[in-house]
């Protein structure tokens, strides 16, 4: 006694045996899915479907009712295994000729080789692109070159993928999501077929036939239970690289795209407090021409967006374990890149030769002389710069300052000041102004647009902080240098607050911060502390010392 | 089996009658050409879609009604090239074999 369904099959009833339902069910599944990107999908499996019901109507008579296992067998011999009906679909329809049949297995790969074709074979088998597979290789020949003797040997022991089905079954199906499941699936159905024919063995009922495939060795099954395992370690780290490359990719365009927004500042600072950096602005800071501007973008845009979307596209195409065999993605990119690359280099030397001449106009500075002696070196602690308040964008290159307040942008810089022995009995001042351009007119005429304010009264100068240049001036290395000469034995006071600017030549300071704050006085070596006359409270050395000094200035007069 | 010699084997078929997919079977295996029965279907569909075939439903006594398949004028002229270029070929591998 065996069980029976009924099914309809276009149209037409059928009684069925279990099995013989299981394995024609089976086999229409295993159709289908050959068939799953063909465009005319539902009417090749009406039409099968309709000549199987066809066949099977002749199969059955008054004196048999019931389609059996047997039966299936026949139609399927005739209708062909659906390794046969996809192999001559693939020809067709390309990439469609899996089955449930089809193993993969470790190939050369010789149509994609470069020395034996084993790095291909196996990124084909772990469906990766075979250039990390070279590059792994690569990098492991300067690890004691063990990577050469492990390719020699994979280049003995795996066979080359010569026919048609050799290749087919090196390239195998992709592993991915959807063809995991399925292979759950199909293993779920195989393990269940196999119990009916062990039940129908045991029977010592049929066949020897419906086993069509011959019995694989349980070394075999062991070893290409080991090889997919792999496969789906290499293939859930090669996953998960695809996945940080996207991200990484994603985050950093994002980025660029929006570093690439025109603001008024040159860093800004969104709403969602990330500082931000804008290329246009900064472009500005230095380029006159907007058509250079322009090109520099551009030329910026591919020369780093590019490599961040072939990452993003390698991440994507390493997740989904595709492989686009289109040259063209590759080669139209690297032009790109290498056009933005060359777009860059014009840009840069159209900028660099503005930069090309310097020039440096000293300016006497008149000043009057202190009295007794003592010239006092203050900042001016008012200037607009101090009172920006503390949230407001500011960018700088070197001393070379970018403000944006209130609207306005301010370009300013930090001057240079340097104390230095005058040559004759009065204290001076000498302003060194500096700047690049494309020709020594150029930068004259940024030189005039250097504007730096001091003050003074009788014992004091006052120094403004930074040097101001005028509203859209251009950054060419504009500069400026203090320098105040100081007359042998007499002293000079240098407030804490010119730290910020001083520089000295002496090495016998360490920093700047030793001269800001303290009294000093020329001497034929150079600035040496001064100490008043009569110090309350010091030390011995710090009184003979004063008192040395004392002895000097009254020698020298 | 070649899929354009194939397909020159079917448009020839038809050229001679209207058939339906067991009878180009028939045909095929007693030129000894030897194809499984479900390679047809999805060539015959995408022919069809193609527009070099048109097919007729035609009663059975027994099963589903069957497609009966038959050139159009498209698929007269794709037979008469694809005969060309076979013939050509032949010729062509026919000199190199017998040098």
């Amino acid at each position: 006694m065996k069980k029976t369904f009924t099914i309809n099959i276009s149209g037409i009833i059928f009684h069925i045996d279990e099995d013989a339902f299981e394995k024609l069910s089976n086999y229409l599944n295993s159709i289908k899915s050959c068939f799953n990107s063909s465009d005319g999908k539902d009417e090749i499996i009406a039409d099968i479907e309709a000549r199987i019901a066809e066949m099977l109507q002749a199969k059955i008579s008054d004196s048999k009712q019931v389609i059996t296992i047997e039966d299936i067998s026949e139609i399927i011999a005739v209708m062909g295994e659906p390794e046969q009906i996809g192999a001559e679909n693939g020809a067709q329809t390309k990439s469609n000729y899996s089955s449930t049949e089809t193993r993969k297995r470790l190939y050369r790969d010789s149509d994609n080789k470069v020395l034996g074709g084993v790095c291909s074979g196996i990124g084909a088998y772990f469906n990766i692109d075979p250039v990390w597979i070279r590059v792994a290789f690569v990098i492991s020949l300067f690890i004691g070159g063990s990577g050469f003797l492990i390719y020699i040997i994979l280049w003995i022991i795996i066979p080359q993928a010569l026919t048609t089905k050799e290749r087919l079954e090196m390239r195998g199906e992709p592993v991915n999501i959807s063809n995991i499941e399925k292979s759950i699936h199909e293993e779920i159905d195989g393990l269940k077929s196999r119990l009916h024919n062990l039940k129908n063995e045991a029977k010592s009922s049929y066949s020897r036939n419906v086993r069509n495939y011959h019995p694989r060795t349980a070394v075999e099954k062991i070893l290409d239970f080991f090889l997919t395992l792999g496969r789906y370690f290499v293939r859930t780290i090669a996953v998960i690289i695809g996945i940080v490359f996207i991200m990484v990719g994603i985050f950093l365009v994002i980025g660029l795209i929006s570093s690439f927004i025109k603001t008024n500042d040159v860093i800004w600072i969104s709403t969602m407090g990330i500082s931000n950096f804008s290329i246009p602005v900064f472009l500005k800071l230095f380029i006159v021409s907007p058509t250079q501007i322009t090109l520099a973008l551009i030329g910026l845009g591919l020369f780093i967006g590019i490599p961040l979307v072939m990452l993003v596209y390698n991440g994507i195409k390493m997740i989904f374990g595709y492989k686009s065999k289109r040259r063209f993605i590759g080669i139209s990119s690297f032009t790109l890149w290498f056009g933005g690359l060359i777009l860059c280099l014009i840009v840069s030397v159209s900028i660099l030769s503005s930069f090309s001449h310097k020039l440096v106009v000293p300016k006497n500075k008149d000043i009057a002389q202190p009295k007794n002696n003592l010239l006092k070196v203050y900042m001016n602690k008012k200037t607009f710069v101090d009172s920006i308040s503390y949230e407001e964008t500011k960018f700088n290159i070197g001393q070379w300052n970018f403000v944006s307040a209130n609207g306005k942008n301010f370009r300013f810089g930090l001057p240079e000041l340097r104390v230095v022995s005058s040559e004759n009995e009065n204290y001076q001042m000498l302003i060194y102004y500096s700047s690049k351009g494309a020709t020594n007119e150029e930068a004259k005429e940024h030189i005039n647009k250097i504007e730096y304010k001091f003050a003074q009264n009788d014992t004091s100068l006052v120094l403004d902080p930074y040097y101001l240049l005028a509203e859209n001036e251009k950054w060419r290395n504009q500069n400026i240098k203090i320098i105040i000469k100081v007359p042998h034995w007499k002293v000079v006071y240098l407030s804490p607050e010119t730290s910020s600017i001083l520089h000295h030549d002496n090495d016998n300071f360490d920093d700047s911060k030793d001269l800001a704050g303290k009294k000093w006085i020329m001497t034929e070596n150079g600035l040496k502390e001064y100490y008043a006359p009569q110090v309350v409270g010091a030390s011995d050395t710090i009184n003979k010392a004063a008192i040395e000094i004392q002895n000097k200035i009254k020698n020298k007069k | 089996m070649r899929k354009g010699v194939l397909e020159l084997c079917i448009l020839s078929i038809l050229a001679k009658e209207d058939s339906y997919v067991p009878d180009i079977i028939d045909k095929l295996k007693n030129a000894k050409l030897i194809v499984v029965e479900g390679t047809l279907y999805p060539l015959m569909t995408r022919l069809k879609n193609d527009g070099f075939l048109t097919y007729n439903w035609a009663e059975s006594r027994s099963g589903p009604p069957r497609k009966y398949y038959k050139l159009t004028q498209l698929g007269k002229s794709l037979l008469k090239d694809q005969k060309k270029s076979w013939e050509d070929l032949i010729e062509s591998v026919n000199k190199i074999i017998q040098k």
